[in-house]
């Protein structure tokens, strides 16, 4: 058996590559919270040590929560560690069970594959109209919204995945 | 459809989906999508985007990372436990002096800490086992937990506070942070009282002090009062930097993770592998918290779109309730709801019902907000669900969940007890955002 209890069988390539890009992301996802930790200790230092407060700290610092929050959301949704309240599911009997988490995730992958792709079009709409954020350096908005967008796909194929193939909750 | 269909309709789907066991960010989003498609079409999906985009670049819930990322280097650091010996030692001998112990730990806790689950997980792996081998009682042990652990959200730095302060408009986050200090004391003093109480009335609940514990003079004191002096740079950094209006509360839970850095060198338990830990707990934590709140901010202004907000506060107005009986209800809603629904998801769906009759009703704010918080925290408390029930039941492998529901119901009376008095004394919570 590999992790999560699945099938070897089912280890295939693009599942491994969608594992792969998920724990890539969440890894990105931690590695700006210890920007963010640094972009406001700075500038809390730059405005009380050296009176010179920065003009990019909160724009930063806001649009990497995003990157936290979208690219590490992936790697929960492949654990199933959001939070759901289970106790309908948990009292039925292991194979019903099973069917019932299978057809959650696959529901689940639904309204979150909509989700990502109502957010790409928009990412798509302020690329094509050149919007930009509201921010004293702004960037293009599509940015932003795009690692938004891409956090929801690689979660509706989070859970496609658990609903075909399911793997143990997380710890 | 008139507004009563339009709220029911709107409730009893999206608890129904959570109910069947949806993970609650995914019965959010596929509440708002169909609510903006229904009332506006699919043109209007852009709203539906900026909804999950503004959430997810917002200022204030920046603290929501970095309180999580502060409790977690202490933890995982072990930091902790030089408290915890520090505090053993300072409670010194007495009948019960564990209980005393716990409930000390958990106040200091929830100045590091926003936490529930963290501090009872915590509590639970590394005080429970000790207090069972000296034969303290099974029962009232994981009560004194369970209630110190609930102290966590209340005291600053909280993230429930964070989240309430940055959905609701007319209160700054500061001052609800500020605000929970003295209920926080309050109910950590109660929880005191009803140990003292049942020890007093049945002694067998706690053995004696052996000889071996809290041996101490005046050499132990000082010294465990000097190994408690780098945690104040952590207190200092995060309520001292607000209280001084020298930076945000997401500013200054930066600061205070910079600090909680510092102690760890200062312990010698600073390691890149534990920084690395303690960033992806803290990554992952965030994530299934915040990608929740990002998925309903949307519901609130779908409901108030449809009218059904505006509706509910006229058909309230009407009914002329005097302002205590309305106070109640709105109380009792969330502590009967919250036996059963996630606290987090059921806050997200009640403020923007909640925030005009408020408003209407001429409560304070501050106030308000943060008896609605505690509620919340009773009912993260309350069986058959909550999360801090499960976190202790998860750090202790040989206690039964029925065990850990049956010892919750004592603390859970003494928090209710607790809310009365804030209700009848407004200014234990009040007072001290009113200095700063």
């Amino acid at each position: 058996m590999a992790e999560g209890g699945r099938d070897g069988a089912w280890e295939a390539l693009p599942l491994r590559l969608l594992d792969g890009l998920s724990r890539c992301c969440a890894g990105l996802g931690a590695a700006a919270l210890g920007v963010i930790v640094f972009a406001y200790a700075y500038e809390v230092a730059a405005r009380y040590l050296f009176g010179a407060p920065t003009e990019w700290a909160h724009d930063l610092v806001r649009y990497l929560l995003s990157a936290v929050v979208f690219l590490v959301a992936p790697e929960v949704a492949r654990t199933r560690g959001h939070v759901a309240i289970s106790f309908l599911v948990d009292g039925l009997s292991d194979g019903r069970q099973a069917l019932a988490l299978r057809a959650l995730a696959g529901l689940s992958a639904l309204a979150a594959g909509a989700a990502g792709f109502i957010v790409a079009s928009e990412a798509v709409r302020q690329f094509e109209r050149g919007i930009l954020t509201i921010a004293v350096h702004p960037v293009p908005k599509w940015w932003i919204t795009a690692v938004i967008a891409l956090g929801l796909a690689l979660i509706a194929l989070q859970f496609l995945r658990n609903a075909v193939v399911p793997a143990k909750r997380a710890e | 459809m008139g507004w009563v269909e339009i709220l029911l309709l709107a409730i009893g789907s999206l608890l129904g989906l959570m109910a069947i066991g949806l993970p609650v960010f995914v019965a959010f989003l596929i509440i708002n999508a169909i609510g903006i498609l229904a009332l506006f079409g699919s043109r209007a999906f852009g709203l539906f985007a900026n909804s999950i985009y503004e959430t997810a670049t917002s200022d204030s819930l920046v603290a929501i990372p970095l309180f999580i990322l502060l409790g977690e280097i202490l933890f995982r650091s072990g930091s902790v436990d030089v408290l915890f010996r520090a505090i053993d030692t300072l409670v010194g001998r007495m009948r019960g002096r564990l209980y005393v112990v716990v409930i000390a730990l958990s106040t200091v806790f929830g100045a590091l800490s926003g936490s529930a689950v963290a501090v009872a997980a915590m509590l639970g792996r590394s005080v429970l086992p000790r207090m069972l081998a000296l034969g303290y009682d099974r029962k009232l042990s994981s009560a004194v937990i369970l209630g110190g652990a609930s102290l966590a959200p209340i005291i600053p730095p909280s993230l429930l506070v964070v989240v309430v302060g940055s959905l609701v408009k007319d209160v700054s986050i500061s001052g609800l942070l500020i605000a929970g200090i003295g209920p926080g004391l309050l109910l950590g003093a109660m929880i005191l009282g009803y140990v003292g109480f049942g020890v007093w009335r049945r002694p067998a609940l706690a053995p004696g002090s052996p000889a071996r514990e809290a041996k101490r003079g005046g050499r132990e004191i000082g010294l465990a009062l000097l190994s408690m002096l780098p945690f104040t740079l952590v207190i200092a950094a995060v309520m001292g930097f607000i209280l001084a209006g020298i930076a945000t509360p997401s500013e200054s839970a930066a600061t205070g993770v910079i600090s909680a850095v510092l102690v760890a060198a200062i312990y010698r338990r600073l390691s890149l592998g534990m920084l690395g830990e303690a960033l992806w707990g803290a990554a992952r934590l965030t994530a299934v918290i915040l990608v929740i709140v990002a998925s309903s901010k949307l519901f609130g202004q779908v409901l108030s779109f449809s009218g059904a907000t505006r509706g509910l506060v006229a058909s309230v107005t009407t009914l002329d309730l005097q302002p205590w009986l309305m106070l109640l209800i709105m109380m009792l809603v969330p502590f009967v709801i919250c036996m059963f629904v996630d606290q987090i998801a059921f806050m997200l769906l009640a403020i923007p019902l909640y925030e005009p009759l408020m408003q209407h009703y001429g409560f304070d704010p501050i106030w308000f907000w943060t008896l609605f918080l505690i509620n919340l925290t009773i009912g993260s408390l309350t069986p058959p669900f909550g999360y801090t029930l499960f976190a202790l039941k998860g750090a202790t492998a040989d206690m039964a969940i029925e065990a850990v529901f049956r010892a919750a119901w004592p603390v859970v009376a003494v928090f209710l007890a607790g809310l009365g008095l804030l209700v009848l004394l407004p200014g234990i919570v009040t007072l001290l955002p009113s200095l700063f």
